[in-house]
């Protein structure tokens, strides 16, 4: 159970777990959906949790394309990317087809709405998530936490320079 | 699918080809990822396209068109100049300020698949554009993503052994996506990123603003900010 107030949510707090319903491993890829847990990647893989605001939004749909682009980067640094919304496993689904789909699945926080987004102390007052990015080492520890606003996105050599320093 | 670029240059490097030699007698090339095409051409699908049109540097403005339903079109349907400075670039020659255009410029469309973009269009392209030999590449985008898609086309030219500037509406994308020179006039937004259309006058000095920037500091990774109005 998370001790601390949750938007006090910094390096080096375990971090929050999560079991929920998502696309397949690449979204937007006719996969059939699945389930993704915090606990899938301890001990193997670092995280980079993204948290988005919503699907077939302009930013969201420059800064995910973006990560797909830039994925050797993570693959490099031996990182799971895992975006993660509010929104139905369907609409992120056809969100991903309609940008040509990503090698990385998409979390669905939509029920109980906003419960893991919540605990990560991202949930807006709209009931969409914050734009931020955490990456969890892989013992399952915060390593580095940026919120950004709304219409702009994390600085992704900030991401790689954490996921660099837990590598 | 193909690797992100040829190179698999890294995100965190910034390819950088110094500018020797002298604006007044450098051949110029315009590259868009704005849909920006002639007439005459087939149309660029406004949802997902990886091909590209060559527009001839006898080209007017008047002869072209835009093809992209990701941005306000209502300068750019007035005035191609706004995202296309083909006129303005040949005033500038006119005026002894740069040496020439190339005999070719170039333009791609919207897509979303940056992964395929980079890998596929953007190595093909700067191919074509280093084969024009210019001394000098101007790029410029239309929406958001376009200018994602510049960003990899500038990077791409710019590891050819080219110079390149960039002329951005979008500067977060533009300094996200880290390339080698970047001008950002203030206020300017997406299908009108030199100025409003008509103003041709403002157009010339911006596009001068930003070919400027290569005989200047190098200052790789950096938008530089200017205000105009």
């Amino acid at each position: 159970m998370l001790k601390l107030p949750i938007w006090k949510l910094q390096p080096g707090n375990e971090a929050p777990g999560f079991d929920l319903p998502a696309t397949g491993g690449g979204a937007g890829k006719g996969e059939g959906p699945g389930r993704v847990r915090r606990e899938d990647y301890r001990g193997k893989k670092s995280v980079v949790l993204a948290f988005y605001p919503a699907a077939f939004t302009p930013t969201c749909s420059a800064q995910l394309p973006s990560y797909e682009e830039d994925r050797t980067e993570f693959e490099r640094r031996g990182a799971q990317l895992l975006g993660i919304s509010t929104d139905y496993v369907a609409s992120n689904e056809a969100w991903a087809k309609s940008l040509g789909g990503f090698s990385f699945p998409l979390l669905s926080d939509h029920w109980p709405h906003g419960h893991v987004t919540a605990q990560y102390g991202v949930l807006r007052g709209d009931g969409r998530a914050e734009r931020a990015v955490f990456v969890i080492d892989r013992e399952g520890k915060i390593a580095y936490v940026h919120v950004s606003e709304i219409g702009k996105q994390p600085p992704l050599d900030e991401i790689l320079a954490a996921l660099d320093r837990v590598r | 699918m193909p690797e992100a670029t040829a190179l698999g240059l890294s995100r965190l490097c910034i390819p950088f080809t110094p500018f020797r030699g002298r604006l007044d007698e450098a051949a110029v090339c315009l590259v868009t990822t704005a849909g920006v095409r002639l007439r005459t051409q087939p149309a660029f699908h406004a949802e997902h396209e990886l091909g590209h049109r060559v527009i001839p540097g006898t080209a007017t403005s008047a002869e072209l068109t835009v093809d992209d339903t990701h941005y306000d079109h209502s300068c750019v349907d007035e005035d191609r100049n706004c995202v296309f400075p083909i006129d303005r670039l040949r005033a500038l020659a006119a005026a002894g300020k740069i040496g020439g255009l190339t005999e070719r410029h170039f333009a791609t469309a919207f897509t979303a698949q940056l992964r395929d973009f980079a890998a596929l269009t953007a190595i093909r392209l700067a191919q074509e554009v280093a084969a024009e030999r210019p001394q000098a590449v101007v790029l410029t985008g239309g929406c958001r993503m376009c200018h994602r898609t510049a960003a990899a086309l500038q990077r791409a030219i710019e590891m050819q052994g080219i110079p390149t500037v960039t002329i951005t509406a979008e500067p977060d994308e533009t300094e996200q996506s880290r390339v080698p020179r970047a001008l950002c006039p203030r206020g300017s937004a997406p299908g009108h990123v030199l100025g409003p259309a008509g103003n041709a006058e403002l157009q010339g000095r911006v596009l001068l603003d930003a070919l400027e920037l290569l005989t200047g500091p190098p200052r790789p990774g950096e938008v530089v900010f200017r205000q105009y109005l």
